[in-house]
């Protein structure tokens, strides 16, 4: 998306605060339904409100923008990256936001997935406040200046 | 890690280990589950990256 970011207002941030705290505590985004009932406002309001959160990086629209996507680090559909938590099973964007569940979360988190690289399989997460598991690395291939130039393949 | 890029034809980026990962996202995000979060300058952001370690041209926020 091109041009200025639209300029959030109160209520943009009230959804955007709404969205996060619903994930946090459902493991799941909300629909556009039931932020438009939160909101008291219509599907169409809502939807343009979440465009605006979209272009200043703070949540992702689906593709077909029939709901959200991505709140990073959560992931609204299944990933290779699922973090399992005292409070439910997240899924996260990339093996960063398996990192950033437990961190945003303020819990611990544990995540089995395999490695890009070499298939093998790979274990690791934050227990007790600390990050164990196996030694891996991450191979970020777009800069983080870049993320959400295309945050699907980033 | 050469061969991944290969087979994708994408050019090599940057590497960090999930410590630096895990030292990195306590920083990025903390707080953003708080009804007053209004982002983050990048100035923030690039401080967050250097504190895990993360320095260089691929890690420049702007």
């Amino acid at each position: 998306m091109s041009g200025p970011k639209p300029v959030l207002d109160d209520f943009h941030w009230a959804l955007r605060t709404e969205i996060y705290r619903h994930v946090a505590e459902t493991t799941e985004a909300p629909s556009l339904e039931a932020l438009a009932a939160w909101a008291g406002r219509t599907h169409t309001d809502v939807l343009e409100a979440l465009d605006a959160l979209e272009a200043n990086h703070h949540i992702a629209l689906l593709p077909d923008r029939t709901g959200i996507w991505m709140a990073n680090p959560f992931s609204a559909t299944p990933t290779a990256f699922p973090v399992d938590t005292p409070r439910g099973l997240f899924w996260a964007n990339c093996a960063w936001d398996a990192l950033g569940v437990p961190a945003i979360l303020g819990v611990d988190g544990w995540t089995e997935t395999r490695c890009a690289g070499s298939g093998e399989p790979i274990s690791f997460g934050v227990r007790g406040g600390e990050r164990q598991g196996d030694d891996g690395l991450i191979h970020l291939v777009v800069p983080p200046r870049h993320a959400w130039d295309d945050i699907g393949f980033t | 890690m050469d061969g991944w890029c290969a087979r994708r034809a994408l050019s090599r980026g940057a590497i960090m280990t999930l410590d630096q990962c895990w030292s990195m996202a306590q920083g990025w995000y903390a707080g953003r589950l708080e009804p007053g979060w209004r982002g983050r300058s990048p100035a923030a952001a690039q401080a967050i990256l250097e504190a895990a370690g993360l320095n260089g041209p691929f890690w420049r926020m702007v």
